[in-house]
């Protein structure tokens, strides 16, 4: 069987880990180091390789979820991971400077996966700012001409992960090739 | 001896149909056969079946038929007579039996003249009032006030909210009340208990849920069936999530030249009330735009090139086993 990914990216801080652990049925494999950056104001370690966890299916096929480290500096394992990969989920944290910005950074690294497969974004962390509306998050996605989905979400809740998961499947069968 | 034909019946459906025709006999209070579509008392329309039924509608009804719609789920549609897929003995028999005992009254089959506006008078199809979404659609007062028992529902049109009283049922089952059964009053004061009330929330979720429940598979008179529909954005999650065909119509209404409801039918097996029901509401929260195709040349013949092309055979299997082990 061929190994099935999705990939979830994101600023740091957004909740890939978290959102990895909410779903995955086994304990995530993380490659957390302490954070020596601006960020240890916010977290004390961050991702610097990748998370993994999975998800079985009914004939025993795995799903892999493999989390990306944030920061723009451990970009070529960006480029690592997304091989093969199904789709990709863009975790974007509200609480942060310039969320939109942060957006399009992903957008732009992703650019040719997402051409090849889907997208959805999952818009975290709104209980500490409204702002930006989804309105504006949207606007930044015209340019791809298809609408990919931009939905809240609690990454810590199970149900809000298989919906990010369930629109992208939705996407790539029925909006992509 | 009455007859009965069919429309849009799958051929294992039509077989089906006309072997228990066949077998039922005596235990029809009348004597029923099957024949083709055109001149028979009944007709049983497979309402899943859109493309059939809008064909219908535009060439093929006539008022003297008794319309018996046909469906996989239970469908709220102001019909007379409905039966549930698959066919089943007893229930036809019980329909064809309502069907004989009715009074045929002076317009029988053999005197009724074809008339021009021959869907004013379908009656699953039409009726005076027209169905809940296109009244919302078109309302022009600054409340709508929907009540059914003790609950009532006000709709502040100009100001996008509504308020509830006596909240006893949650909104959507609210809306599945029949229609019979659902006064619905336009006006331009709030009414009796209305008044300075501050619990006032976004009308999205009502008008979302008034098109999905309350269109009786029609789509509204401002949307043009030959259009291509597409969504600016995608449904709130808490409206679509407990559904993969709301899930699905999203994907699909988010391609870069929209979708027709060919494309629709082609691509996935959702019925077609569900569709018709996702679009009116998506017209009627705002998010739907629509692109009319008979204005441009060869749109009808040709696919959009910049759309991708359908998901590959071998993934549909790995997308559906992919959600049943999510299973929202």
């Amino acid at each position: 069987m061929s190994e099935i990914k999705l990939i979830i990216t994101g600023t740091p801080g957004a909740g890939k880990t978290t959102a990895i652990a909410a779903i995955s049925e086994t304990p995530p494999v993380r490659t957390d180091t302490a954070t020596t950056d601006d960020l240890a104001e916010v977290k004390d370690v961050t991702t610097v390789a990748m998370d993994f966890g999975e998800l079985t299916l009914d004939d025993g096929q795995k799903v892999f979820l493999y989390g990306t480290p944030g920061q723009q500096r451990f970009e070529f394992m960006w480029k690592i991971l997304v091989q093969g990969g199904l789709g990709l989920i863009i975790l974007v944290d509200c609480s942060r400077p310039d969320p939109l910005a942060d957006l399009d950074m992903y957008l732009e690294n992703f650019a040719d996966f997402i051409h090849q497969t889907g997208v959805v974004v999952g818009v975290t962390r709104r209980d500490q700012s409204a702002t930006p509306s989804l309105d504006e998050f949207y606007e930044r996605l015209e340019a791809w001409g298809r609408v990919f989905p931009v939905f809240e979400v609690d990454v810590r809740q199970k149900d809000d992960v298989s919906l990010m998961i369930s629109a992208l499947i939705s996407t790539l069968e029925f909006a992509t090739a | 001896m009455r007859t009965i034909s069919s429309v849009g019946l799958s051929q294992k459906d039509e077989n089906v149909l006309k072997a228990l025709l066949d077998l039922l006999g005596a235990r029809t209070r009348e004597a029923w056969h099957y024949a083709p579509a055109g001149t028979t008392d009944a007709v049983i329309l497979d309402t899943d079946n859109r493309d059939a039924l809008a064909q219908w509608l535009a060439h093929g009804h006539d008022r003297t038929l008794t319309p018996i719609a046909y469906a996989s789920a239970p469908i709220d549609l102001p019909v007379e007579h409905r039966l549930t897929k698959p066919f089943r003995a007893a229930d036809l028999i019980a329909v064809l039996n309502t069907i004989s005992s009715r009074d045929t009254g002076p317009e029988s089959a053999e005197t009724a003249e074809p008339r021009e506006d021959a869907e004013a008078d379908i009656p699953f199809l039409s009726g005076a009032i027209p169905p809940l979404a296109q009244q919302v659609a078109e309302c022009r007062t600054r409340y709508l006030r929907l009540s059914s028992a003790r609950q009532t529902v006000l709709l502040d049109c100009a100001n996008k909210r509504f308020a509830m009283k006596h909240p006893e049922l949650p909104l959507r089952e609210f809306l599945r009340t029949a229609p019979d059964q659902l006064d619905v009053v336009a006006c331009d004061q709030p009414g009796a208990g209305f008044e300075g009330i501050d619990s006032w929330q976004s009308d999205t979720p009502l008008r979302w849920w008034i098109g999905v429940e309350c269109s009786s598979a029609r789509l509204l008179r401002s949307l043009d069936s030959s259009s291509r529909f597409k969504i600016l954005r995608w449904p709130e999650p808490g409206l679509i999530k407990h559904s993969q065909h709301y899930l699905s119509l999203s994907a699909l209404l988010s391609r870069k030249s929209g979708v027709t409801l060919a494309e629709i039918a082609s691509a996935s097996s959702i019925a077609a009330d569900v569709v018709t029901g996702f679009i009116n509401a998506a017209s009627l929260t705002g998010i739907l735009t629509t692109r009319t195709v008979k204005n441009e040349p060869g749109a009808v013949l040709a696919p959009p090139a910049a759309d991708p092309a359908p998901a590959a055979p071998v993934n549909k299997g790995l997308f559906a086993r992919i959600r049943a082990r999510l299973t929202l």
